[in-house]
Order: C-alpha cells, then sequence, then structure tokens
C-alpha cells in the first residue's frame, strides 16, 4: 500500500498517479533524489502516469488471479488508492435527454466489467487479447514484433563478439550491440515500407 | 511509402484533370464518363490512404526514425559510461509534451529496460 513504508508502494503509486503536486510525499521524494534507479522529473516535465501489471503475493493462496493490471490515473482523477469516483455513471441531476440516459447506460455497461477486465491472468489461463486491447505501448510492440520477423535480421557489430560466441545465450549479448541490432531493425523496416 | 504517395498524386491529377475537363468542355463525347471516372478515382484514393494508415506507414516513417535516433544517441551514452538510470534518453526526450509523444516515449523505456534485462550488465561491459 502506497501509504505504507516502503520504496515498492511509492514506486507503484507514483507509476500510477504521476508526479503530483501532492505526490509523491516528501520522504518519498527524497529517497528519489538519493536513488540510482529512481529519477526525479525536471519541473516543468509533463506529469505522467502509467499502468502497473501486479502479480497479487498476499492473497495468493485465497486468490487464483496470476497477474492484474491497475490502470493509470489521468490528472483529472483522484490520486490511487482512492476510488475513482462513480457519479459520471449515472445521468446528470436535471438530465432529461435521451441521449444522457444512453451515454450513462453505456458507461453503466463499460464499469460492469471493469474487475474482469484488469485479470489478464486467472487461474494458469492468460487473456491475451484482453491485455492488447488493454494498453496501446502492447500493441505498438507486437506491431513491431511483426515486422521485425519481415526482414533478415542483421549481423552482429564488427567490433562486438559476445553474440558471436555465445549465439544462444542472451542473457551473455553485449546489450549495446543488442541495441545496434535493434537500431539496424528499425531501419531496415523503415527502408522496407519507404517503398511501399 | 513512395509508391504510395506518388500513387495518391496520380489519382489527384487524374481526378482535377476529370473536373476540368467535365466543367471547360462540354462538346466532349466521353463527357458523360467523368463523374463516374472522378468518383472511382476517388475511392482508388480514399482505399489506399486506409490501406497507408492500416500499415501505419506515418508511424513507421517518423516514430520509428524518432527511437532510432534515441537508441543512436543512448549507445554513445552508454559507450562513454553513462549508464545510471538518470542518464537513459527517455529521462531527457520529450518531457514537455503528452499524449502520443508520451507513448513514444514510455515505448522507448520499455525497449531500454528490455535490452538489460534480457541481456549482459551494461557497467561490466562498457
Amino acid at each position: 500500500m502506497p501509504d505504507r513504508p516502503g520504496g515498492t508502494a511509492h514506486v507503484v503509486a507514483h507509476r500510477l498517479n504521476g508526479w503530483r503536486p501532492d505526490w509523491p510525499e516528501a520522504a518519498s521524494r527524497q529517497i528519489a533524489f538519493a536513488s540510482s534507479e529512481l529519477v526525479v522529473p525536471p519541473v516543468l516535465a509533463a506529469p505522467t502516469s502509467g499502468d502497473v501489471w501486479l502479480m497479487p503475493v498476499d492473497d495468493a493462496l485465497s486468490s487464483k488471479v496470476d497477474l492484474r493490471l491497475l490502470k493509470r490515473r489521468s490528472e483529472m482523477e483522484p490520486a490511487w488508492p482512492a476510488p475513482l469516483s462513480t457519479r459520471l455513471a449515472e445521468p446528470a441531476a436535471g438530465a432529461r435527454r435521451p441521449l444522457s440516459y444512453a451515454a450513462a447506460a453505456v458507461r453503466r455497461w463499460r464499469t460492469a466489467g471493469a474487475a474482469d477486465a484488469e485479470i489478464l491472468i486467472e487461474d494458469g489461463h492468460s487473456f491475451v487479447a484482453k491485455a492488447r486491447s488493454s494498453s496501446n505501448l502492447v500493441r505498438a510492440i507486437e506491431a513491431f514484433n511483426r515486422r521485425a520477423l519481415t526482414v533478415t535480421p542483421r549481423k552482429p557489430p564488427a567490433w562486438d563478439h559476445s553474440i558471436v560466441s555465445h549465439p544462444t545465450e542472451p542473457e551473455a549479448w553485449s546489450p549495446i550491440a543488442a541495441a545496434e541490432r535493434i537500431m539496424g531493425t528499425l531501419s531496415d523496416i523503415q527502408s522496407r515500407h519507404k517503398r511501399a | 511509402m513512395n509508391t504510395t504517395i506518388i500513387w495518391l498524386g496520380v489519382l489527384a491529377w487524374f481526378s482535377i484533370a476529370a473536373i476540368e475537363l467535365y466543367v471547360e468542355f462540354p462538346h466532349l463525347w466521353y463527357r458523360d464518363a467523368l463523374p463516374a471516372a472522378f468518383v472511382l478515382l476517388m475511392t482508388r484514393a480514399i482505399w489506399l490512404l486506409n490501406r497507408a494508415r492500416g500499415n501505419s506507414l506515418p508511424s513507421v516513417a517518423e516514430d520509428y526514425r524518432l527511437i532510432a535516433e534515441a537508441l543512436r544517441v543512448q549507445i554513445v551514452w552508454w559507450q562513454i559510461g553513462l549508464v545510471e538510470r538518470r542518464h537513459w534518453v527517455d529521462q531527457h526526450l520529450l518531457r514537455y509534451d503528452t499524449n502520443e509523444f508520451q507513448t513514444l516515449r514510455q515505448g522507448f523505456a520499455t525497449l531500454l529496460n528490455t535490452i538489460l534485462y534480457r541481456h549482459g550488465p551494461l557497467a561490466a561491459r562498457t
């Protein structure tokens, strides 16, 4: 929980909520300043947030959920773990127009399955389509992977020997050489699409 | 992308020609077919445009270029020993923009994380 001491909890809350004027609290700001992994954003940087993929550990015995998605909170929404307001699910007071009721019904229908929509792996069964639809980033990465399969893999850079000497052990490869190969793949995909 | 752009230009040129011929030359023997030709040309152009969007040609042309260039900078920074998290390029790239640019930035950060989780330690190899 983000209201308890613990670096992970603060990181999760920061990720979900973004860097807000009232968040993080002073202690976690100092932790971030002292950390080599956490980076305090520039003052004028856009306060961005992101989704968190949570593997429940505490309730592992009582629940069959193995991977849960916690959706990011936008600037206009209350900071996590405060619950989201459900008032928007009902038509505004005095609103009599049919469109208002239709919109409210759609919102109710969408929020009714929200809890299920957050479960990505349950009882050993993974919901790939749900994971894909939950994140623009996942779709973009999958699109890149599909395109990367259509181009010939690049040879490792001439200065690197880690890939050639350990072709089946990616964990032994130089990350710089791997980054160069990815950069080359991006260029190859671009060249291919440029001619299309 | 190049072929699509050329085809869209050709279709636009012929569409304008069809309209001009229809308006300026009322005695042409094939004048009655020109509106249908215009509709066909426009339909073809819209189909081409939709195909280009479906293949995400703009994102490949622009977003992939941005990621490749950011990766080029990151490789140099890693090579000269700037390996701490605050020296990752995603911490300095597009920090003041929102929406699509933030997706790009987070995608680039994911790529850097993937490289470092999947491959050997960075500091030991610089």
